[in-house]
């Protein structure tokens, strides 16, 4: 093996007196990919901070880390802003907030460029037009002079690969880069992150929460779990062999599929959710100007039944209208045409009290277990929210027994009534939303992305919850994700959405198995896929 | 529905909750915790005297205001009158005592309306958007675009002088600030996720406006209210100054200052108490203000957490 490139010896942080990374080592070889995997939690994204010597001021560190013959803890702030940037980058999750907004992108990087190299604006904008040319976003078609709001998510996190790679660093670390993005565009980043790397002969650490996504990358691999080292050495062998436990049920979980006693047997054939046509027209601001632009059409012409008790998976990229779909068939949006019935109630046509029958039938579960839930309420008070929909006056001794009731349900103790939600991890809050969503016993529950934000050992808890409620109590959900692998855990049935349009549906496996559109194929090519990674790297 | 059981199943694994941070404060340790925040401290300190003052000066007040006694005039501060006496002879500090609580009052009040009616129009066009949203937002640019204490001087013109029509004048162009600042920070509550699951629930606007959108933004309105409540106890000395605000006998702190204006070479201390005692509350207040902001802002609280 070559001489390290990156050597960390015995790394420790620790915040406050709570050690955060205990005894952590690393060689990093150029043109090597290292795979550290760990949940939220873990120390994965404290390590990269340590080694780019960006922790925070309270944190205390003690331990060797070596860039090509710098000690990196010795140096001072004015030498190490000369290294980063030049001679290491990073690559951070958030693709929305990383950049400045008010900046163009070409302006970007070449500010980056031209505090390390003495170089004139041009030239440090032509190096700019280059190292966007190598994340296959060509100046001609992709004018440096956009602004990031002009860009999607995919191409501002290639802009921010762009801006990592310009100087062609030694050490590339990517935190999470591919989390906020859909499956899709988390192909095409990986990709792209595997072609510089081949080119530049850098190093990269590729940090993820998702043994899956450094399945097919990583040369290398480090297990973190509660700051402390599981297990590292060669990727395949350790994803072979899985000999620690925490490893095997890291793996377990990404390729969880829950159990099921009588999968899907329970729907009848009855439509419970039918929808007609389906229409959402979104106007454009008109201007006073000519080509003002076009009116946007989210969902476009949708129909399709949700039977009573079945599991329907909504599967698409980012942008293709899925949210909008769930938002008009909760009644949260209005159509521009068409309409949705709900146990035959017309929603367009419904009035007040229809409206509220068909809302008890009908709950939602949204992505994010932060934001959805009012933070200065108790838990009791969230949870007893869609509980004036039932018609019955219910007193509080009442109330307090349905909602302890729907709290058993999802696996959390009554007790917890009490609590407000910042005191809750992540899958807790999870756990609270579901338990909110099914206290009236609706028919139906929208789940808008409702594991995407979750680690996997956590996700595949909630994804048990979720088979157990369709499973044995019968209620229908429908799954709104860009993860297929999701879907496959536990719908019964699939329907791919593309611009607007659902171009593919039918059973789950058969999808799985043999996509027939253009899009459900790039999408089953898309997902992670621990097992199909791992068989592909040993037939090499 | 029948049965109140849900009839589930009750899962053989309880999912473990641990605490992550602190439980929930009382009441008591939540102003300890805000006492830690120096301009929190002293503006409450500065803040409770003068609320203090006034309050006393409604039962007892070192000397009868109403009383003149010529002989005793224009002395300088001592033992016995504190502040001095004015040129009939009254105790200044009486004086400032009695003027703190129409000052305060008529601020008071006059803050009270502008919350009262600014903050449910604010909620209305957060909630209702579209034309209504419009009309009462251009409304509010309409009042701000008069110069508020000219107007309230007409408007005491019109009606005439005295603490009753003081308040009218300075509760108007409180409105739109209100309704101004609840409706922007509304907007943004309305935007969150956990609206959404309010409107899945069925919840009206309304409702949700009480439920949700307002205990999310009282913070922000009480931080306001204490700015507003300085600048209406600055509003009432000018329009006491220029004689539209309290009359005779009674008096305020800028009634004071009009008073003191002629004899300002000889007495300054006629002056200089009502001066002192605007100065202090307003700054008390302002200090107040700003440390209630930092203390409620989840940001800088984050901050203090984590930083």
């Amino acid at each position: 093996m070559a001489d390290p490139l990156l050597q960390v010896k015995s790394l420790s942080v620790a915040f406050g007196g709570r050690s955060v990374l205990c005894g952590f080592d690393l060689d990093l070889a150029p043109g090597e990919i290292h795979g550290l995997v760990g949940e939220s939690g873990s120390g994965k994204s404290i390590t990269a901070l340590s080694v780019m010597r960006l922790l925070p001021r309270n944190a205390i560190m003690a331990g060797n880390i070596i860039l090509s013959g710098q000690k990196l803890e010795r140096l001072g702030e004015e030498h190490l802003n000369a290294i980063r940037g030049d001679q290491m980058a990073m690559i951070f999750q958030e693709p929305m907030t990383a950049l400045n907004p008010v900046q163009t992108i070409g302006d970007q990087i070449a500010e980056g460029i031209r505090l390390h190299r003495d170089v004139s604006p041009a030239e440090a904008l032509d190096m700019a037009a280059r190292a966007m040319a190598r994340v296959e976003l060509p100046p001609s078609r992709y004018p440096l002079s956009r602004y990031p709001h002009e860009l999607s998510g995919g191409q501002r996190q290639r802009v921010m690969i762009a801006m990592a790679t310009a100087l062609k660093p030694k050490l590339l670390i990517a935190d999470e880069p591919t989390t906020a993005l859909d499956v899709v565009l988390q192909a095409q980043v990986l990709k792209l992150l595997r072609t510089v790397v081949d080119d530049t002969g850098m190093a990269l650490l590729l940090i993820s929460h998702d043994l899956g996504v450094v399945a097919e990358m990583a040369d290398s691999l480090t297990i973190l779990q509660s700051g402390q080292i599981r297990e590292q050495g060669n990727a395949v062998s350790i994803l072979r062999h899985r000999k620690h436990a925490y490893t095997r049920q890291l793996a377990e979980a990404s390729t969880h599929v829950p159990q099921w006693k009588n999968r899907g047997q329970q729907a009848s054939g009855n439509a419970l959710v039918s929808i007609k046509n389906l229409v959402k027209t979104y106007r454009s601001k008109r201007t006073l100007l000519p080509n003002s632009p076009e009116d946007f059409t989210a969902v476009d012409d949708v129909s399709f039944d949700i039977a009573t008790g079945r599991s329907v998976g909504l599967v698409g990229q980012s942008g293709c209208g899925k949210s909008t779909l769930a938002r008009l068939i909760l009644a949260l949006d209005t159509p521009t045409g068409g309409a949705v019935q709900i146990d035959g109630i017309d929603l367009g046509t419904a009035d007040q009290s229809q409206l509220r029958r068909a809302r008890r039938r009908m709950q939602v579960v949204f992505q994010d277990p932060y934001g959805s839930f009012n933070p200065r309420m108790r838990v009791e008070k969230i949870i007893a929210e869609p509980l004036h929909l039932l018609n019955r006056k219910t007193t509080l001794d009442q109330q307090r027994e349905m909602i302890a009731d729907a709290l058993r349900c999802v696996s959390l103790s009554p007790d917890v009534m009490r609590r407000y939600p910042h005191e809750f991890s992540g899958g807790q809050r999870q756990r609270i939303a579901i338990a909110r969503a099914i206290i009236t016993k609706p028919k139906l529950i929208v789940c808008d992305e409702p594991v995407s934000a979750l680690d996997v050992s956590i996700r595949a808890e909630i994804l048990d919850l979720f088979a157990e409620l369709n499973d044995e109590h019968g209620m229908a959900c429908l799954f709104i994700t860009h993860d297929l692998a999701v879907a496959r855990a536990i719908t019964q049935e699939t329907l791919v959405m593309h611009r607007g349009k659902i171009v593919e549906r039918g059973p789950t496996a058969q999808i799985m198995d043999s996509p027939q559109s253009e899009q459900a194929q790039k999408l089953v090519a898309a997902a992670p896929n621990l097992e199909r990674a791992l068989k592909k790297r040993l037939g090499q | 529905m029948r049965g109140l059981t849900l009839g589930y199943g009750v899962s053989d694994r309880m999912v473990t909750v641990v605490s992550k941070t602190r439980s929930p404060k009382t009441a008591w340790s939540w102003f300890i915790h805000a006492m830690r925040n120096r301009s929190f401290a002293v503006g409450i300190t500065v803040t409770a005297l003068v609320v203090l003052m006034a309050l006393v000066s409604i039962v007892w007040t070192p000397y009868d205001i109403t009383k003149l006694t010529i002989p005793d005039r224009l002395q300088g501060p001592s033992l016995t009158h504190l502040f001095g006496t004015d040129h009939f002879g009254r105790d200044l500090f009486s004086m400032v005592m009695e003027g703190s609580r129409n000052s305060m009052s008529v601020a008071l009040i006059a803050v009270g309306v502008g919350l009262f009616i600014g903050v449910p129009l604010g909620c209305l066009a957060a909630a209702k958007r579209g034309w209504l949203d419009d009309v009462l937002m251009r409304g509010a640019d309409v009042i701000f675009a008069f110069p508020a204490l000219l107007s309230a001087i007409m408007i005491t013109a019109i009606f005439g002088p005295g603490a009753i029509n003081a308040i009218i004048a300075i509760g108007i162009f409180n409105i739109p600030v209100f309704a101004r600042v609840t409706r922007g920070a509304a907007l943004a509550i309305w935007q969150r996720e956990f609206i959404l699951a309010a409107r899945a629930a069925g919840k009206s606007a309304s409702r949700i406006t009480v439920e949700h959108i307002l205990p999310n933004i009282a913070n922000l309105l009480v931080v306001q209210a204490t700015i507003q409540f300085s600048l209406g106890i600055l509003a009432e000395a000018g329009l006491s100054y220029v004689g539209l605000g309290a009359q005779p006998p009674s008096t305020s702190w800028g009634r004071m200052l009009a008073e003191a204006q002629t004899m300002m070479g000889i007495a300054p201390q006629m002056a200089l108490a009502p001066g002192i005692a605007i100065i202090a509350t307003v700054l008390g207040l302002n200090l107040l203000g700003d440390g209630l902001r930092d203390i409620t802002d989840p940001q800088t609280e984050n901050l203090a957490a984590h930083g």
